[in-house]
């Protein structure tokens, strides 16, 4: 399979403070990685860089051959840890927007997973609790019919009830030709959807393979071996 | 991508402007009602209240502007802006755009607001006939085609500064400084661009020279005006005026290099918190 996104010796600084060093990893479509590691390891700031919201970094980073532009954008579907749609407008503005600048976006089923959950698009995003909008975003992100799903910290700050509901919405609604990087620190809620886990911690890889292997030649599940790679 | 952006930016940012102008014209009912009342102090009353009312309103449409620009890129609603598949160029192209209109539009409804109290206040139109003929007595009634581009250009000037503060007060090195960086780093700006100004106009050999002798003539000329501050200074009676162009230059030049900065800025150095 072709290398949807491909990382060389990439190195973020924020100012004299090293994140990430000379990290190199590459990943083919139709597998869910999990991007796990304790905060302020720099799994935020490698999303960022995906996106393109990060600029200032050395190395090389090609989403489908491009460095992150216009292109990239077009088929990276980003979920932030906060709440990036204004809160002012209602849900169904939210939805007009999608539906306006992104061209993979699918309104219909949009609307059928508000349905789902109970969601009214009349509803101000700001009179909606936390999860609801945490929902909301999901949705929009998942409508999207990309080649990329970046997805940072879609289950934190909610209950587990809600975390089921998330998780069930990335799994029912991802491309399968499409990759979809998670960024966690609750990886037992959401260890059964990996194919591949990456952690990271001190600025570096500490492990990439896939759950399986990890489960062969450790004997232990994900949380364990993260426990153990990142014991205090 | 940017008529989507443009359609957006219009719609957001009509929820706040107008409501202002209904203020303006609820307040230029009550102006006009006490003229036909006859109430002299609720004539002043609502004219100066008018008056007021359409200047605060040339305020309050800057400060909507700077707000909705750092809220909608460089807040978490940035996350968004800056992830759709859209040149950052094009994002300031959509903002500036919008600006623009709203601040000639409140400066319309400002000159609306201005006419009613005066015409309230019981100046008729033949006393603008007079101040224009005044005008015509001096040979100055075109100065109104130098004044609105220029009125034009004061404003994608100090748009162009706004926009460029706040930019490049969201850029890694400013991150320390919190929402302050953007007031410092426009203060900085603002007072180096008017320097900068000030001696560029004094001293580019192009200028514009009025002849006060006999007919007053305008021509171009390639005097600079330190000569003419010169002979002021010295006491001599000036024939002529001479008013340097060389500040004009600087500021069209200014307004698209920070465009052009900004632009850039927003494509490779704006990290968002």
């Amino acid at each position: 399979m072709s290398k949807i996104i491909e990382i060389s010796s990439l190195q973020k600084k924020y100012g004299s403070k090293l994140v990430l060093n000379n990290i190199s990893l590459s990943f083919e479509s139709g597998t869910i990685v999990g991007l796990l590691g304790p905060n302020g390891c720099g799994k935020t700031s490698l999303l960022k860089i995906l996106t393109g919201l990060i600029n200032d970094y050395s190395g090389s980073v090609l989403i489908d051959g491009s460095i992150p532009n216009e292109y990239t954008k077009s088929i990276v579907s980003y979920l932030p840890e906060k709440t990036y749609i204004a809160e002012n407008n209602k849900a169904k503005y939210a939805l007009d927007f999608f539906e306006d600048f992104y061209a993979d976006f699918d309104r219909k089923k949009a609307e059928e997973m508000f349905k789902q959950f109970k969601l009214d698009p009349e509803q101000k995003i700001k009179s909606m609790s936390k999860g609801m909008q945490e929902k909301v975003q999901l949705i929009l992100v998942m409508s999207r019919k990309a080649k990329i799903y970046l997805l940072d910290e879609p289950l934190g700050g909610l209950d587990p009830a809600s975390r089921k509901a998330m998780l069930d919405i990335i799994l029912n609604n991802y491309s399968e030709d499409a990759i979809v990087l998670l960024s966690t620190h609750l990886i037992n809620a959401v260890e059964r959807i990996f194919d591949r886990v990456i952690m990271v911690g001190g600025t570096k890889i500490l492990v990439d393979d896939t759950v399986d292997n990890i489960r062969q030649t450790t004997g232990k599940s994900v949380e364990e071996l993260f426990e153990e790679v990142f014991k205090c | 991508m940017l008529s989507k952006l443009l359609k957006y930016e219009f719609r957001d940012t009509a929820r706040v402007i107008p409501f202002f102008y209904l203020i303006i014209v609820a307040f230029s009912i009550m102006a006009l009602t006490a003229k036909q009342i006859g109430l002299e102090w609720f004539i002043v009353t609502s004219s100066i209240l008018l008056i007021v009312t359409g200047a605060s309103l040339i305020v309050i449409t800057f400060v909507v502007i700077v707000m909705r620009f750092y809220k909608n890129l460089y807040s978490n609603e940035g996350y968004l802006m800056f992830t759709l598949p859209v040149k950052p160029k094009q994002l300031l192209a959509s903002k500036a755009i919008v600006a623009f209109t709203w601040i000639i539009a409140s400066f319309l409804v400002f000159i609306g607001a201005l006419c009613v109290s005066l015409y309230s206040l019981g100046v008729d139109s033949s006393d603008l006939s007079s101040i224009i003929s005044e005008f015509k007595k001096y040979g100055l009634e075109k100065a109104i085609y130098i004044i609105i581009p220029l009125m034009l250009l004061s404003i994608l000037y100090f748009l162009s500064q706004i926009f460029f503060s706040i930019t490049v007060a969201n850029t890694p090195a400013f991150h320390s400084m919190g929402v302050g960086a953007g007031f410092l780093v426009f203060f900085a700006t603002y007072v180096i661009l008017q320097i900068v100004q000030s001696v560029v106009t004094v001293f580019i050999p192009l200028s514009l020279e009025i002849n006060l002798i006999g007919n007053v003539s305008v021509s171009l000329s390639n005097k600079n005006m330190f000569g003419f501050f010169v002979e002021s200074i010295k006491g001599i009676e000036p024939t002529s005026i001479t008013i340097g162009l060389g500040g004009y230059l600087f500021v069209v030049i200014m307004i698209c290099v920070l465009f052009y900065v900004t632009g850039r800025l927003m494509n490779k150095k704006v990290s968002l918190r």
